[in-house]
């Protein structure tokens, strides 16, 4: 099996030559999809996803924690501590799978790394992490602090080390500390989130009403992280307002600094129509 | 020759620097909002590709990105961005087939033609563009899942086979024996479907025996 790849069958002369026709055909077709909406509700279920994981995990953490005290409760007093290590490594686990995204898939070995980023801007993960470590010093009185990023592994062996009965509660808490640091982008991506939905469920009935509401979303959050967005919504506003030479200007403007963004082709279009309007109008 | 006026540690610190030059720099990840940006609408097309109908497109383009999130982003590596969220969007795709009641497959494809638009075609080219799309998404529904995402990677995404078979985890010649079993099955099930419309189009040659490799 150590052959080449095989020609694409688009390229390979000895395929039919209808199917070829047919497989071309099929890749010029696009299926429409709206990215702004998309990401508007990608963001909101970031918010959710986050949450979720943070409350999946504290329900991990209080039930691994009762486990471990009954278990602690049912046996000799010989095997009380073993039993309480026992618990608080399992509720550990537990709430480590979880805060990784709550799928305990067989790959997941591969994403500890990303579990302290669970922001989506991996890249810009370092200021996000910045707060991390305190809130976990903060948690952790007895323990020396390992590396912010390592902390969620890191806990796993010391509950062996200093386990006391019940204390290992409040320990294998610390899990939750860098989902917590979610939060704080969360907050601030709301309200753009909301005024980004608003502008578009606003486009198709009410589009000066959605122009507005992007105008205002521009005055309140500038170039924020739905700016483009929020700006193809604005072009496409303006054009269903029969303001064609204003779309048109801040279409060309859109396209020359987003000549990537999904919402090109829909912003081309508009420069089209408005061009077209200008060459029929007499004057 | 420089090695002998140079000092042993000398010589070891160089070919040490040397080897770290030589390994591949520190992999760039991408963040999910920047992957979104750029690829959702692949993701949309190719879920529509593996049969996904589109009032689920919207929902599976989500659970797609989410994950995404959850795997810290995309990290530059033989995988490529579209073949990785690809190989997502098969695994999502294949969950959501075996939780949710299996729809009728041509309702299925009557719904995504209908959703399909060809940029800058004549009512004609449409129609025409239309029925082939028809033939190629129902010769596609012949193929299991995995196949059928390796297929599409490949011969309309245009994905390198190494970057399949890293997005996927598999060995590449897992990918050549997928695309050799999902190229053969692919154009069987397309001629018949010519056959059955009555199509005058050619043919064209039969597929030698080890086409496809």
């Amino acid at each position: 099996m150590t052959k080449g790849p095989p020609p694409r069958l688009l390229d390979d002369p000895t395929a039919p030559h209808a199917l070829r026709e047919d497989l071309a055909q099929a890749m010029r077709a696009e299926m429409p999809y709206d990215t702004a909406t998309g990401f508007a509700s990608l963001a909101t279920a970031l918010e959710s996803d986050s949450a979720v994981a943070s409350q999946s995990a504290e329900t991990a953490v209080a039930s691994g924690a009762k486990a471990g005290a009954k278990l602690a409760a049912s046996v000799p007093l010989a095997v009380k501590l073993a039993a309480g290590v026992t618990g608080v490594a399992l509720a550990t686990t537990l709430a480590t799978t979880l805060m990784l995204g709550g799928d305990a898939t067989p790959d997941r070995p591969q994403s500890p790394p990303a579990a302290p980023a669970p922001t989506d801007q991996a890249t810009a993960a370092p200021p996000q992490e910045a707060p991390t470590p305190p809130a976990v010093t903060a948690t952790s009185p007895s323990t020396n602090a390992g590396p912010s990023n390592q902390q969620p592994r890191a806990a796993k062996p010391e509950p062996a080390s200093n386990a006391h009965n019940g204390h290992g509660a409040v320990r294998i808490r610390r899990p939750k500390r860098p989902v917590h640091a979610d939060k704080t982008p969360r907050g601030a991506r709301s309200p753009e989130t909301a005024n980004l939905a608003r502008v578009k469920r606003l486009l198709e009935a009410r589009p000066g009403a959605a122009l507005r509401a992007a105008e205002a979303g521009h005055r309140r959050f500038g170039h924020g992280m739905f700016y483009p967005e929020r700006e193809a919504l604005a072009i496409l506003a303006l054009a269903a307002l029969d303001r064609g030479s204003e779309a048109a200007t801040r279409g060309r403007r859109f396209l020359a600094q987003h000549p990537d963004h999904p919402m090109r082709k829909r912003v081309r279009t508009v420069l089209q129509e408005a061009g077209a309007a200008e060459d029929e109008e007499p004057r | 020759m420089k090695d002998s006026c140079l000092g042993k540690h000398q010589v070891e610190d160089g070919r040490r620097a040397h080897r770290r030059a030589q390994e591949p720099s520190a992999p760039t990840r991408i963040g999910v909002e920047a992957l979104f940006r750029a690829h959702a609408p692949f993701v949309a097309a190719f879920l529509g590709r593996l049969g996904i109908p589109p009032s689920d497109v919207d929902d599976l383009v989500q659970e797609v990105f989410l994950v995404a999130h959850r795997k810290g982003g995309y990290e530059s590596g033989p995988a490529k961005p579209r073949s990785w969220l690809g190989a997502i969007a098969v695994r999502v795709a294949s969950s959501r087939r075996r939780s949710a009641h299996r729809r009728k497959e041509v309702a299925v494809e009557d719904e995504q033609l209908e959703a399909v638009v060809f940029p800058g075609a004549t009512p004609a080219e449409r129609y025409q563009a239309r029925e082939a799309l028809g033939r190629v998404q129902q010769a596609l529904q012949s193929l299991d899942l995995e196949h059928r995402g390796v297929f599409v990677l490949y011969e309309l995404e245009g994905e390198s086979c190494q970057a399949i078979a890293a997005s996927f985890g598999i060995p590449v010649g897992t990918v050549y024996s997928r695309l050799h079993h999902a190229r053969r099955r692919f154009t069987a099930s397309h001629r018949a479907l010519l056959a059955a419309d009555g199509a005058d189009a050619p043919l064209g040659p039969p597929l030698p025996a080890g086409e496809g490799r």
